[in-house]
C-alpha cells in the first residue's frame, strides 16, 4: 500500500467522521431506542410497568389485532394505487418533455411547483377543493350542470381512498418526472435512430430500447415513492383522520393512534418497524425484479 | 494578556447576566390551547400587576394534538406550573403522574369554599378518588339550534319534545319544500360523533355506563342502538339528515347553519356565540335554542378544568394565587377569570352564580336574548361521562367505531360489539379499577 493512500484514507475518515457521529446520534440513537421500547411494555397511564421487557408481546398484540390487518389492506391498496399512478404519469410525463427543446427548463419549473409546497399545505388545499359546503371541485361540477347541488366526496370510502392518493400522486409526480427524465435523457439518441431504421414501432422502441436503459432510476423512482407511500400520514391527517371509518386508516395513522391517543408506545413502535419492514420487503422485491443482468 | 482579560471579563459579564436573568426572570409558566391567546395574556398580565408575580402564557394547538403535546412535554419532564386540561385527559394524566391534586397547593378551606359555587357537573369531571384536581376553565353542553322562520313556514309551532317528534319536523320541512335535508349534524370522524350519540343517550333517560362502570350501552335495545338506528334512518332511509353531516366537523357544521343550509343542528354550547353574531350569521334573527329531545332532556357536559403540573417548581403559595385567579376567586373575591372569560368570550364557567353577575347577564342578554335560559337550563340538565384511566382512549376509539357504523362499513350490532370489547381490553390494564 502506498504511504500517499494511507493518508488519503485517513482524512477521508477524518472528513466525513464528526457528520457519521452526529448522523449516528440523531438518526440512529432514536431508532435503537424505538427498536428498544418495542421489546417492552411503555403504558404512559401505567409508569410501574414501563420498562419491563416482554420480548414479542407487542408485536404479537398488534399481529393479532383486526385493526392491523384492515389498516394492512388499506395501505396495500394506496401503495399500488399511489406508485403505479406515479411511475405512469410519470414517465409518460417525462417522455413528452424529452421531446421539448425550447423551454424545457421553464416546464420544469412550472412541474416543480407541487413538489415544493409543503405536505400540510397540499392536504389542505385538496381538503378545501373537496369540501362539500363551498369546495371548488362542487362548485365547477355545479356550475358545468353536472350535479344539482354540492355533493360530500369523502364520506364515500372508495372516493376517500382516491382523494388521498390523488393528493399524495400530485405532490410526489414532480419528483418522478425528474428523476425519470434524467434517466431518458441518458440513453443515447443513435439507439431510437438505429431501431427506427429496423422498423420498430413506438411501442418497441419502448419496450425493448427506454424501458431497459431507464432500469436504474426506474428502481429509484419505485423504492422512494413506495417509502412514502407506506410513511403516508399528514395527509391523512388533514384530509380524512383515517376515516370514513376505517377506509383511509393506514398503518402510519394506526401507528400515531396507538402511541398518542392511547398512550401505548410499545405497540406504536412495534408498528412502526413492521412498516420499516415492510419496506425492506419492497426494496428486495424491486431490486430482484429490476436488477439488470449482462443479457 | 489583555485580550485574555477582556475575555475573560466578557465571559463574567456574561455569566452574571445570566444568573440575574435566571433569579429575577422567573416566572409562572400556564400551557393551554391557543385560543383568544391575546385575551391569554392579558389576563395574566392583570395576574402580575395585581400579585407581582410574573407569569407566561405558552400556546398550543388545540384538538386532538393539545394532549399528545402535554405527553411529550410530561415525558421531557417539562416543568409547566399551571395548564388548561380536557376532561376526559384527567384520569390518564393522573395515571401517569404528571398532575397534582390541588390540595397540595391551596390554603386551608379554599377549595371547599370554591366546590359549593362550582356546578355538580364540573366537581364530579374533575374530582378522583376524592381530590378536586381543577378549577374551572370553561364548562359546556351540546344542545340543540333550530330556525324560527323555517319552522313557522313548515307550519311547526314549537320545537319538538321527542326524537320522533324531531324526525316529523324534519320531514314536514322537507315535504315543504325548504330544504332537501333539514338536520345537518357534526358526524364526521372526528371528536363530536360522540357526543351528538351520548347526548341522544342521555336525553332519552338512558346511560353508557352503570355506577360500577359495566357497559349499559351493548345491551339489546339500549339508548345506544336507537340513537345509531335513528342516525341511520336519517341519512339513507327517511332523509332528513344531510349525508355531508358524515363528513362535517363542528367548525363546518355552525357555519353551515349560519348560512341557511340547515334548519336543526347539535352545536356545543359556546357556538351560540357565533350563531347569534350578525357579522358572521345570517340567521341572528331566526335561530333560537331548545332544550334536547327525549325524556329528561339531559345532554351531555364537557368541560375543561386549570391543573397543576406535577414537575411545577414555584413557590406552592404562588401556583394557588394563579389557578385562583384563573378560575377560582381572586385576590378581591370577583373571580375574575371566569367572569371575564364568561363576558367576553360567553364560555359558560363552571359556576352558576356568575349566570347573575349583571355585567355578564348583560353581555349574555345582549347577545343571545331569550336564549340564554334555554342554555341555564340545558346546563342544569347535563351529565359528563364518568372518570376512568382508559376513558379517554375509549372515546377517541369510540369515534372511529360510531362512524364505521354510521357509514354502513358495519352494522350497528357490530360496532356496539365492537366498542364493548374495546371497553374490556383497555379496562382488564387496570384490575383494581
Amino acid at each position: 500500500m502506498k504511504r500517499g493512500d494511507h493518508s488519503g484514507r485517513m482524512f477521508a475518515l477524518g472528513a466525513v467522521g464528526p457528520t457519521m457521529l452526529v448522523m449516528l446520534a440523531l438518526v440512529g440513537g432514536p431508532i435503537a431506542y424505538s427498536l428498544y421500547i418495542s421489546f417492552h411494555s411503555w403504558y404512559l397511564t401505567q409508569p410501574s410497568t414501563i420498562g419491563t421487557f416482554t420480548g414479542l408481546s407487542n408485536y404479537a398484540q398488534v399481529l393479532h389485532d383486526d385493526r392491523f390487518w384492515r389498516s394492512a389492506r388499506v395501505t396495500l391498496t394506496f401503495v399500488v394505487l399511489t406508485v403505479s399512478l406515479e411511475v405512469v404519469a410519470g414517465m409518460a410525463v417525462a417522455m413528452l418533455i424529452n421531446q421539448v427543446r425550447r423551454f424545457q427548463g421553464v416546464l420544469l419549473g412550472l412541474i416543480i411547483i407541487p413538489w415544493a409546497i409543503p405536505n400540510v399545505v397540499n392536504a389542505l388545499m385538496w381538503k378545501w377543493i373537496l369540501n362539500p359546503y363551498y369546495g371548488a371541485l362542487d362548485g365547477a361540477l355545479y356550475s358545468l350542470g353536472i350535479i344539482h347541488d354540492y355533493t360530500s366526496f369523502l364520506r364515500f370510502p372508495l372516493a376517500a381512498m382516491i382523494a388521498v392518493a390523488n393528493a399524495q400522486v400530485w405532490k410526489q409526480l414532480p419528483l418522478v418526472i425528474f428523476i425519470l427524465l434524467a434517466g431518458l435523457q441518458s440513453v443515447p439518441l443513435e439507439f431510437y435512430e438505429a431501431s427506427e431504421v429496423d422498423g420498430a414501432s413506438a411501442w418497441q422502441r419502448f419496450r425493448y430500447i427506454t424501458l431497459p436503459l431507464v432500469r436504474a432510476p426506474l428502481m429509484v423512482v419505485l423504492i422512494l415513492q413506495t417509502m412514502e407511500s407506506l410513511r403516508v400520514f399528514d395527509i391523512i391527517w388533514v384530509m380524512t383522520g383515517g376515516g370514513p371509518g376505517t377506509s383511509t386508516t393506514v398503518i402510519a395513522w394506526l401507528t400515531y393512534i396507538s402511541a398518542f391517543r392511547q398512550f401505548n408506545f410499545g405497540a406504536g413502535a412495534a408498528l412502526s418497524f413492521i412498516i420499516t419492514i415492510l419496506t425492506l420487503g419492497f426494496t428486495a422485491m424491486y431490486i430482484r425484479l429490476l436488477r439488470s443482468d449482462n443479457s | 494578556m489583555k485580550r485574555h482579560r477582556l475575555l475573560v471579563w466578557l465571559a463574567s459579564l456574561a455569566m452574571a447576566g445570566g444568573l440575574l436573568s435566571f433569579a429575577a426572570g422567573q416566572s409562572l409558566t400556564l400551557v393551554g390551547w391557543a385560543y383568544a391567546p391575546d385575551y391569554a395574556k392579558a389576563l395574566l398580565q392583570q395576574f402580575t400587576q395585581e400579585y407581582g408575580i410574573q407569569a407566561t402564557f405558552d400556546g398550543l394547538p388545540s384538538g386532538a394534538t393539545y394532549s399528545q403535546l402535554l405527553a411529550t412535554k410530561f415525558l421531557s419532564r417539562e416543568p409547566i406550573d399551571v395548564l388548561y386540561l380536557e376532561d376526559f385527559s384527567l384520569t390518564p394524566f393522573i395515571a401517569s403522574g404528571w398532575l397534582k391534586p390541588l390540595k397540595d397547593f391551596a390554603p386551608p378551606g379554599a377549595i371547599a369554599a370554591l366546590e359549593q359555587q362550582m356546578t355538580p357537573s364540573f366537581v364530579s369531571a374533575w374530582t378522583v378518588n376524592g381530590e378536586l384536581y381543577a378549577l374551572p376553565y370553561y364548562q359546556t353542553v351540546w344542545l340543540p339550534v333550530y330556525n324560527k322562520d323555517m319552522f313557522a313556514k313548515a307550519g311547526i309551532t314549537a320545537f319538538p319534545d321527542t326524537w320522533a317528534g324531531l324526525k316529523e319536523a324534519a320531514l314536514k320541512i322537507k315535504q315543504a319544500g325548504i330544504l332537501d335535508y333539514p338536520i345537518t349534524l357534526p358526524i364526521a370522524n372526528t371528536w363530536t360523533d360522540k357526543y351528538q350519540l351520548f347526548s341522544m343517550v342521555y336525553s332519552q333517560g338512558g346511560r353508557m355506563f352503570d355506577d360500577q362502570l359495566n357497559p349499559l350501552f351493548d345491551q339489546p335495545n339500549s339508548a345506544f342502538r336507537t340513537a345509531l338506528n335513528w342516525l341511520l334512518d336519517g341519512i339513507y332511509t327517511s332523509k332528513f339528515i344531510n349525508p355531508k353531516s358524515l363528513e362535517t366537523n363542528e367548525a363546518d357544521n355552525w357555519r353551515a347553519f349560519a348560512d341557511g343550509q340547515a334548519a336543526i343542528s347539535m352545536i356545543p354550547g359556546y357556538r351560540a356565540a357565533q350563531i347569534f353574531d350578525p357579522s358572521v350569521s345570517k340567521v341572528t334573527d331566526a335561530a333560537a335554542l331548545a332544550l334536547t329531545p327525549g325524556t329528561t332532556h339531559d345532554t351531555v357536559a364537557w368541560s375543561r378544568g386549570y391543573v397543576v403540573g406535577a414537575y411545577e417548581n414555584a413557590q406552592d403559595s404562588q401556583i394557588w394565587d394563579l389557578i385562583d385567579f384563573l378560575g377560582g376567586k381572586g385576590k378581591d373575591g370577583t373571580y375574575p377569570g371566569r367572569r371575564g372569560w364568561m363576558q367576553n368570550y360567553f364560555l359558560d364557567s363552571g359556576y352558576g352564580f356568575i349566570w347573575n353577575d349583571p355585567g355578564v347577564h348583560q353581555a349574555l342578554t345582549q347577545r343571545f336574548g331569550d336564549n340564554v335560559e334555554v342554555i341555564r337550563k340545558q346546563t342544569a340538565a347535563s351529565r359528563s361521562l364518568p372518570q376512568a384511566p382508559w376513558m379517554a382512549s375509549w372515546v377517541l376509539n369510540s369515534e372511529q367505531e360510531i362512524n364505521r357504523a354510521l357509514t354502513r362499513e358495519i352494522s350497528v350490532d357490530q360496532a356496539v360489539k365492537n366498542l364493548a370489547s374495546s371497553w374490556a381490553t383497555d379496562r382488564q390494564r387496570f384490575p383494581g379499577y
